[in-house]
């Protein structure tokens, strides 16, 4: 089994969310999945996401996978 | 197992009843929505069964192995008679022990004395069994309870990790192939401890001349007959199980290994 590595992914979805103003409960009663889900992905915590929830979020947030997710700049 | 009473024989169908009411009680499907307790309870008594193994089986080997150290005698189970040795030596009801043969009946200090052969239940006892013959017997009762009480772990260990709500742990796998490796080498090992009491048996009986009493042509008991069974004893009998529950185990390893990794790519999972 390879060795856990720290993921270089972060998510910008605090930043989204806040300039749209919708909350965290709101975004999850929209896209079906769990706050405590959007919660571990919003403070960069998930190590995996489903292409199914990228596409909910990027719907519901009118924006793209690349405005979500970006390569931590401080690695 | 042989009962010495029917007392004893009661007591232990009674336990065996109990025992097969409490897993049929636990093990019986129930309704769907009481799954989760159930299988709790199961994961439970498993558990308790399993620790009850290892504690008894330990127990057992401890004191198996001091009174094979301490004792006078020594029994040592050989390979399985012929029938025509064991009707003749059935008849000797009268010789003092219990069925056996007496050859030698004043034993000689220092050295090794058979005071039986029941080629009937495929058994020697010798007085005074030298250190060599005594080290065989207790590895092999050691390295018996040391497979039994691997296995009787693991089996906890697993059901600790179902208990746990998740089965797929690194721990886990690790019991599995510990406890595969443990079997396969007690397992064959104590085939081989055998082997060995019963090389140096069969060596020193050999070695010893027989009274002339019991010498053919006039050997009224056939006992020469059966001291011919005796030294052919001494070819060790393999049983190849230790190796397919080594495998068995090892895939188990495998299947839990895999879950593992599957786990870790689902943690975390968004």
């Amino acid at each position: 089994m390879p060795p856990e590595e720290e993921s270089e992914i972060v998510t910008a979805l605090g930043e989204l969310l806040e300039t749209r103003g919708m909350t965290l409960v709101e975004l999850s009663e929209i896209v079906g999945v769990s706050v405590v889900n959007l919660s571990i992905l919003k403070n960069n915590r998930a190590r995996a996401i489903r292409f199914s929830t990228l596409t909910a979020i990027c719907r519901a947030l009118d924006c793209t996978p690349g405005d979500l997710l970006r390569l931590d700049p401080e690695t | 197992m042989v009962f010495e009473s029917p007392v004893a024989l009661i007591a232990a169908g009674v336990a065996l009843a109990a025992v097969i009411t409490v897993v049929l009680l636990a093990f019986w499907p129930g309704r769907y929505d009481r799954a989760r307790i159930l299988n709790g309870n199961r994961y439970r008594i498993t558990r308790l069964f399993a620790f009850i193994t290892a504690a008894g089986a330990g127990l057992v080997g401890v004191v198996d192995a001091w009174q094979i150290a301490i004792a006078e005698t020594v029994r040592v189970p050989l390979r399985g008679p012929g029938l025509s040795i064991a009707s003749e030596l059935n008849d000797l009801s009268a010789s003092p022990t219990n069925g056996g043969a007496p050859l030698h009946p004043e034993p000689a200090t220092g050295s090794i004395v058979i005071v039986g052969i029941q080629a009937d239940v495929g058994v020697a006892e010798f007085l005074g069994a030298d250190p060599a013959v005594r080290f065989w017997l207790i590895l092999q009762v050691l390295l018996t309870a040391a497979l039994i009480v691997t296995i009787a772990v693991a089996v906890a260990r697993v059901c600790t990790a179902l208990l746990s709500g998740e089965p797929f742990q690194k721990p886990v796998t690790t019991w599995m192939r510990v406890s595969a490796w443990v079997f396969l080498g007690a397992g064959l090992g104590a085939q081989a401890a055998l082997a060995g009491a019963r090389a140096v048996v069969v060596d020193q009986v050999t070695q010893r001349p027989l009274p002339a009493e019991f010498q053919e042509p006039g050997d009224p008991w056939g006992i020469a007959g059966a001291l011919r069974f005796v030294t052919n004893s001494w070819v060790p009998e393999f049983n190849p199980w230790p190796i397919g529950v080594c495998l068995a185990r090892l895939a188990l390893s495998a299947v839990f290994n895999a879950g593992t990794r599957l786990r870790r790519d689902v943690d975390g999972l968004v």
